[in-house]
């Protein structure tokens, strides 16, 4: 019984932090403290997560793997690299934190448990538990959003799905007798006809689709991400995605795979929709902060139209691909911290103008970034891409391959639009004076980038998928 | 030693860039590091010509990377003769450039820094061994092009460059595909003269050498794809960046020579007749417009694009005629020549032009108030067009006259072209020299420094000396 305690020491640090956070009240001038002690929970929570990393948080409702561990500690790093970057926007408006890093708790304890869960209730509940926590910072941190039409859209969008969800959940839980994924997919398995069980399953990935930000539930943070704070902004790009990815593939192989004749059409749909709207409304963009967004919704689509296989093969691709795409909108979402005019963070692309002069180290890493975004060789994202378009080519899916192409061409447009203000276009503008920490940061990314690019193996090659997702 | 040295000549360029963004901001530092580079570079070059086996075929001093082993992905790189010839005469073109680049820009760093890059990507490309590496740097030109045109290019209109980027990224695009299937079907890295050698479905091959050629000829300016490079060399006015855009054709080239080495893909042979026909109407287009153009740069471009698309025409018509190797080497003399001759041509008309600008005086009989630099000018503009004791001449002409053995027509086709063309560039030196044309006369025009000068009579001694023997320095 103890070392059930034991194993779930990671949860229970992380719960134990919410609580304190919930019970004491940080002012502005404690901004630091309170930014340290969430590191300082966080971080014993991930130590303790790779202590007990092949042992089953939750015994029962979880799985402890390899496949686990890594995505856990991806998800640890995000939580990190988002606290770093929230101190300093905080420190700089000289407001307090903790509002924000007791949201960031509970998100990491949805985000573990979406990646650790074997039981669709345990899913589900962790599938709320991110969505309050998403309503509850878009509702503190957003930018003078009184005029806009859509101010609640999030909201009221997520409380529908959250209704729809606990439905889907109990009926499958109720059909199947038990939550457990392997219990479910066999019922899957023999009642494939079933419209109400498909519907019950397709209610599940449209949870993972409105959290990712997946065409045409994308709306969300299309609207909200013009006015974004850019703590929350670098959120709903960095760390939720990444946690709904995560469990999204789990469940795809471990549950959802028996419906993949069915389920395939809905992800290619999906897939087509959110790369034509990624790359089309990149191109419209006049706002960084949207631009990311519809940048996302644009790699999201790519997942999906991989991850319509429902082979070992495809989400090891999709792993990778996402992957990358991390590492670069992680690089971009860092280099907007290098990019301050009097106090306040940089909006539009027009503000960028005179960047690459006073400003060149950032504007170079961002510009690489993009072009690594494009799968531009020599840059790591290629490697990305070129496993993308193996996949497609390997299941002789010819039109996806040209469309996934044709689609990226347009969505260079974009970030030209960027570049060229940086460059080529002269202002008057300044800037303020960055850290010195944030280019380290960057620089930590770019090593990380230049290390895969030149070591690859790691993460292309065998299907290396096969030995961590049941091991 | 000699095995390293391959891998060092690729890499040094970006070593150099990396020395170039770490200097100080001195005017002088970045040029004076990257002058240092780029004599390094020539030297490492001349040690492996040194070492090279001319009578054998193929890659040297290959050096292979396994980079991603459970792939089947390893990186290979080596030389051979054309690879060099080609890298020797980019350097000497770039380092001609870089010499006469004004000390007092301040841009000079991002400026030398993005040449040092993109000659590291051609150092690649012309050393690359198999698809993926080939790949890798051809894709990876556009960047340092982008914003070398962007930042120095003085376009006025962003839709111009706009349309470089899409156009190139499109072609990348289309070779990427390319690549895929090759290795969809190869299951792993393939060496690039194998390619035309492998058994593919009739669909599958049709897909992957058009997707190759179209690729590779988006970046030579032939009818349809000229657009993006006629706009762009027509406001550009840097000599330096002038040179890196016309050294791109010379990359689609290259790429014909490499996918071709062994034998021309069956399923590629009945379009053969198809693009050469393109090739000449191009030709001849091409030249008609150089001569409608007053400018003389104009009519440069108008000389290169002719000469690159020779080069692409003997390559499609006479590699199936005559030995690969025998046709690669005169088509390598003849480049190792015409790009330090069109470099320098280059550099000298938009000093020139710099010159009038400054002065405000007519561009017309300019030369007659620069003695010295109306001597050099003349001497390398009858050079380019084939002065009968210069390599060009004897190498083109080695060319041309296979091309009439191959057939008539398209002989006197090419002729016809090159006729048009020297007879434009000659009346333009015409003009140029005369005095009469002159209309505000100003006698403080700056003429060329006599280091520059020197400069500028070594490397057309050096020239003139592979008239004798194009590998007169290898010992």
């Amino acid at each position: 019984m103890i070392e059930h305690f034991i194993y779930m020491l990671p949860l229970l640090i992380l719960l134990f932090g919410s609580t304190i956070f919930a019970c004491k009240k940080f002012a502005a001038d404690d901004t630091p403290q309170c930014f340290k002690l969430c590191r300082l929970i966080i971080a014993v929570s991930f130590a303790f997560s790779i202590i007990f990393y092949n042992r089953p948080m939750l015994i029962g409702l979880s799985a402890a793997n390899h496949l686990t561990s890594i995505l856990l500690s991806w998800l640890f790093v995000n939580v990190f690299i988002i606290l770093y970057l929230a101190r300093k926007w905080f420190n700089s408006i000289k407001q307090s934190g903790d509002y924000f890093c007791s949201g960031i708790i509970f998100a990491t304890i949805a985000g573990c448990l979406l990646i650790i869960s074997k039981n669709i209730v345990l899913t589900a509940g962790a599938v709320i538990l991110l969505m309050a926590v998403n309503i509850r910072m878009l509702q503190k941190y957003r930018e003078s959003m009184q005029n806009l039409q859509f101010k609640n859209v999030y909201t009221k969008s997520a409380l529908w799905l959250m209704i729809m969800l606990l439905a889907a959940t109990a009926k499958l839980y109720f059909q199947a007798g038990s939550g457990d994924y392997e219990i479910v997919q066999n019922m899957l398995h023999e009642k494939q006809s079933d419209f109400i069980t498909f519907g019950a399953s397709c209610i599940l990935v449209l949870a993972f689709m409105f959290l990712l930000a997946a065409a045409p539930l994308h709306y969300w943070l299309i609207y909200t991400a013009a006015k974004m704070s850019l703590p929350i902004l670098i959120y709903f790009l960095l760390l939720v995605p990444t946690v709904a990815f995560a469990c999204l593939i789990r469940l795809d192989m471990l549950m959802l795979s028996t419906l993949s004749g069915s389920l395939q059409i809905l992800y290619c749909a999906i897939g087509f929709m959110s790369v034509f709207v990624g790359a089309v409304g990149a191109c419209a963009s006049v706002n960084i902060r949207q631009m990311l967004a519809y940048t996302l919704v644009f790699f999201v689509g790519i997942d999906f139209i991989i991850l319509q296989h429902f082979t070992l093969d495809a989400v090891q691709t999709a792993i990778v691909y996402c992957f990358f795409c991390w590492l670069a909108l992680c690089g971009i979402c860092i280099t907007l911290f290098c990019f301050k005019n009097k106090g306040e963070y940089l909006l539009q692309f027009d503000q960028f103008a005179n960047a690459a002069y006073k400003k060149p180290c950032a504007a170079l890493i961002m510009t690489l970034l993009f072009f690594s975004l494009l799968g531009l060789p020599p840059l790591t994202g290629s490697l990305g891409l070129f496993a993308v378009l193996n996949e497609l080519a390997a299941h002789n899916c010819f039109y996806s391959l040209i469309y996934v192409l044709l689609m990226l061409l347009i969505l260079s447009y974009s970030y030209l639009n960027v570049m060229q203000k940086m460059y080529f276009e002269n202002s008057r503008n300044n800037f303020d004076r960055t850290g010195f920490d944030i280019y380290i940061l960057l620089f930590a990314i770019v090593a990380v980038m230049i290390f895969v690019a030149l070591q690859p193996h790691y993460l292309i090659g065998n299907l290396w998928m096969a030995e961590i997702f049941y091991g | 030693m000699i095995f390293g040295l391959p891998v060092l000549l690729m890499f040094l360029p970006l070593l150099g860039c990396f020395f170039v963004l770490s200097s100080r901001q001195n005017a002088n530092n970045a040029k004076h590091v990257t002058i240092l580079t780029l004599c390094s570079g020539i030297l490492m070059i001349l040690r492996l010509f040194s070492e090279l086996d001319l009578s054998q075929k193929g890659m040297q001093f290959v050096y292979n990377f396994d980079w991603l082993t459970s792939a089947n992905i390893t990186l290979s790189f080596g030389v051979d003769a054309f690879s060099l010839l080609l890298l020797a005469g980019i350097y000497i073109s770039l380092l001609t450039a870089v010499v006469s680049l004004p000390l007092q820009q301040h841009e000079n760093k991002s400026l030398l820094a993005w040449n040092m890059y993109f000659l590291w990507n051609v150092s690649g490309l012309l050393f690359a061994n198999d698809i993926i590496s080939f790949y890798t740097f051809f894709a990876a030109i556009l960047l340092p092009l982008f914003m070398l045109i962007g930042q120095f290019g003085d376009l006025k209109k962003k839709i111009g460059l706009y349309m470089f980027f899409i156009f190139n990224f499109a072609g990348i695009i289309v070779l990427l595909c390319a690549v895929v299937l090759v290795f969809k079907y190869y299951h792993g890295n393939i060496m690039l003269h194998e390619i035309a050698l492998m058994n593919m479905p009739q669909k599958a091959a049709k897909a992957v050498w058009g997707g190759v050629c179209l690729a590779l000829l988006a970046r030579i300016p032939i009818w349809p794809f000229h657009y993006w490079i006629s706009s762009i060399v027509s406001i550009i006015k840097n000599p330096l960046v002038y040179i890196i855009t016309m050294l791109v054709p010379l990359t689609g080239l290259y790429g014909f020579m490499r996918f071709w080495q062994l034998t021309i893909a069956e399923s590629v042979m009945p379009y053969i007749n198809f693009m050469a026909i393109i090739c000449l109407i191009t030709m001849i287009f091409i030249v008609l417009i150089g001569i409608a153009h007053k400018e003389f740069l104009y009519k440069l471009f108008a000389y290169m694009t002719v000469y690159y698309l020779l080069f692409l025409l003997a390559e499609i018509l006479l590699s199936s005629i005559l030995q690969a190797d025998t046709l690669q080497m005169n088509i390598a003399y003849a480049l190792f020549t015409f790009l330090p001759v069109t470099s320098i041509l280059i550099i000298l008309d938009l000093q020139m032009e710099k010159e009038c600008e400054d002065k405000n005086c007519d561009y017309r009989g300019i030369l007659a108030y620069m003695p010295k630099r109306a001597k050099i000018f003349v001497f390398y503009v009858i050079m380019a067009l084939g002065m009968p004791v210069s390599a060009l001449f004897w190498n083109n002409f080695i060319i041309v006259s296979d091309l009439f053995k191959f057939s008539f027509n398209i002989g006197i086709c090419v002729m016809f072209a090159l006729s048009l063309l020297t007879i434009s560039m000659l009346y333009e030196l015409y003009v140029m020299r005369d005095l009469k044309k002159h209309i505000s006369p100003n006698e403080n025009i700056a003429d060329i420094s006599n280091l520059h000068l020197a400069y500028l009579a070594f490397i057309g001694a050096i020239l003139f000396l592979s008239f004798f023997n194009p590998l007169w320095f290898k010992f």
